[in-house]
């Protein structure tokens, strides 16, 4: 037997799933917080705008939820069968969401009857996508019930307190995001009620993130022995810190003229919520119980998967930031339905 | 599926034919045969994915993993019910909605060159089918049809 000396993929893995979660979240985060907002709008002359601002690009957003899946289920074949059986529900229950959601953009245009329907659908199927989203986000926190290599709880298992916590967390959070999308692309008195919106939303993702932040070292000694020992506490300081001004920043870019920070503050704040996340987990891909090297696929199926993957990623951000240049701007009023 | 595929190409075919002949839009024997043609795509998937689906049986995997094997312990015949039930209602909403839709389009019909879909913007982010749809008769891109040369 000869022994090649390989790659090891897995850090390449990790690294391309984490992107790919990033991205999602924070992409179909904009346009799924754009479409809870769509329902509170006080105008209805504001609502087509609204929608409009998100018209080409969310359905591209939504597609890395394929990926993330896929990946997850190619890469890391051992953490799919065990996180997706625990979420079984929330995930069904995300996906008609999404699939009612989608929908109302091409049906809302065609009968006035069903428009009220069509647009409920939108904004409700938002609402319920991203909780459902949430409570799998907080059900992953806690850990599953794993007995050997399988799920061994019930389908239910994601009810709980803590699941409830993330899921409204994550409600504001895509609120946050989806009023800063508003506020670069809309002006005059939508832009000042987006701005308003990202103020209520901003003041409940601090408390969520405290809240979060306090709970999920009570739910596992190995979180809190992570960020409270003693060399590890200076190291990871700069997260909350930077967090923190954010945060800061964020509600000081609200009073003023500036349209782009309130958008790329939310982004930095979901980008450092997930490192802490990454903090807390690591090298867990099912946390507590298996890290990311034992649940990897073999190594001859990840590179097979890789090769693929890397050549694709690169020509769908290209296409997808020529999409985002050609639709820059703000949306304008006196084109919309 | 085989046989509607080869009849589709068939269609195809005459339509390549009947093209070249230059009387392709007055042909209303063919007209109708490929508004009979239209679900022939449906047909021919739905057939095929039931053929794959079936004819797998007893195997996931042929030859190496069971279905009965491959089925998540965690998950109870209620869990799948239940799951089966939210799509059936999903779908019993989606599906009529969508027909009902489309054949509102089809009967409005496109009658060409009224207007252009316009510019593409920031301002103008519409699908092409939600274009034809909001304006009465218009937005039809000339690519798609009219009675060309």
């Amino acid at each position: 037997m000869t022994t090649v000396p390989t790659l090891d993929l897995v850090p390449i893995w990790t690294l391309l799933l984490a992107f790919t979660v990033a991205y999602y979240v924070l992409f179909d985060g904009f346009d799924l917080g754009v479409g809870m907002l769509y329902r509170l709008a006080p105008r209805a002359a504001w609502r087509p705008i609204i929608m409009r601002s998100i018209l080409p690009v969310w359905d591209g957003n939504e597609t890395w939820l394929v990926l993330g899946g896929l990946g997850l289920l190619g890469a890391f074949p051992l953490a799919f069968t065990i996180i997706i059986p625990a979420v079984y529900f929330p995930i069904i229950i995300m996906l008609l969401a999404l699939v009612f959601r989608g929908v109302a953009f091409e049906f809302r245009f065609k009968s006035p009857l069903a428009q009220r329907f069509w647009n409920a659908g939108f904004s409700i199927g938002s609402a319920i996508a991203t909780l459902a989203q949430g409570v799998v986000l907080g059900t992953f926190i806690q850990g599953f019930n794993v007995s050997g290599r399988q799920f061994a709880g019930s389908s239910l298992d994601w009810v709980s307190l803590f699941a409830a916590l993330t899921a409204v967390s994550l409600v504001f959070g895509y609120g946050l995001l989806g009023a800063g999308w508003l506020i670069m692309k809309t002006d005059g008195e939508l832009q000042a009620w987006s701005r308003r919106a990202a103020r209520v939303c901003l003041v409940a993702v601090v408390l969520a993130i405290v809240a979060v932040s306090i709970w999920t070292p009570l739910l596992n000694e190995r979180v809190a022995d992570r960020w409270f020992s003693l060399p590890n506490l200076f190291w990871l300081l700069p997260i909350p810190v930077l967090t923190t001004l954010v945060a800061i920043s964020i509600w000081l870019a609200l009073d003023r003229d500036n349209e782009f920070w309130p958008f790329l503050g939310a982004v930095l704040l979901f980008l450092l919520s997930f490192l802490g996340l990454a903090v807390s987990l690591w090298p867990f891909v099912v946390p507590y119980q298996y890290t990311l090297w034992q649940a990897a696929a073999d190594e001859s199926t990840q590179a097979f998967l890789l090769i693929g993957t890397l050549l694709l990623i690169p020509i769908i951000l290209v296409y997808t930031a020529w999409s985002y240049w050609v639709f820059r701007g703000k949306v304008r009023a006196d084109l919309a339905d | 599926m085989v046989g509607i595929a080869l009849l589709m190409l068939a269609v195809v075919v005459v339509g390549w034919v009947l093209r070249l002949r230059g009387n392709l839009y007055d042909s209303v024997w063919f007209l109708r045969l490929c508004q009979w043609f239209a679900p022939a795509g449906f047909v021919a998937v739905l057939m095929g994915w039931t053929t794959t689906e079936v004819g797998r049986q007893p195997w996931t995997v042929y030859g190496v993993l069971r279905t009965a094997d491959s089925v998540t312990p965690s998950l109870t015949g209620r869990d799948v019910l239940a799951s089966l039930l939210m799509y059936v209602a999903v779908y019993l909403i989606l599906y009529p909605a969508g027909v009902a839709y489309m054949a509102a389009l089809v009967r409005r019909g496109l009658q060409p060159g009224e207007e252009d879909i316009g510019e593409v913007g920031a301002g103008h982010p519409r699908t092409p089918i939600a274009e034809i749809a909001s304006h009465p008769g218009g937005g039809v891109p000339q690519q798609i049809g009219g009675p060309a040369a």
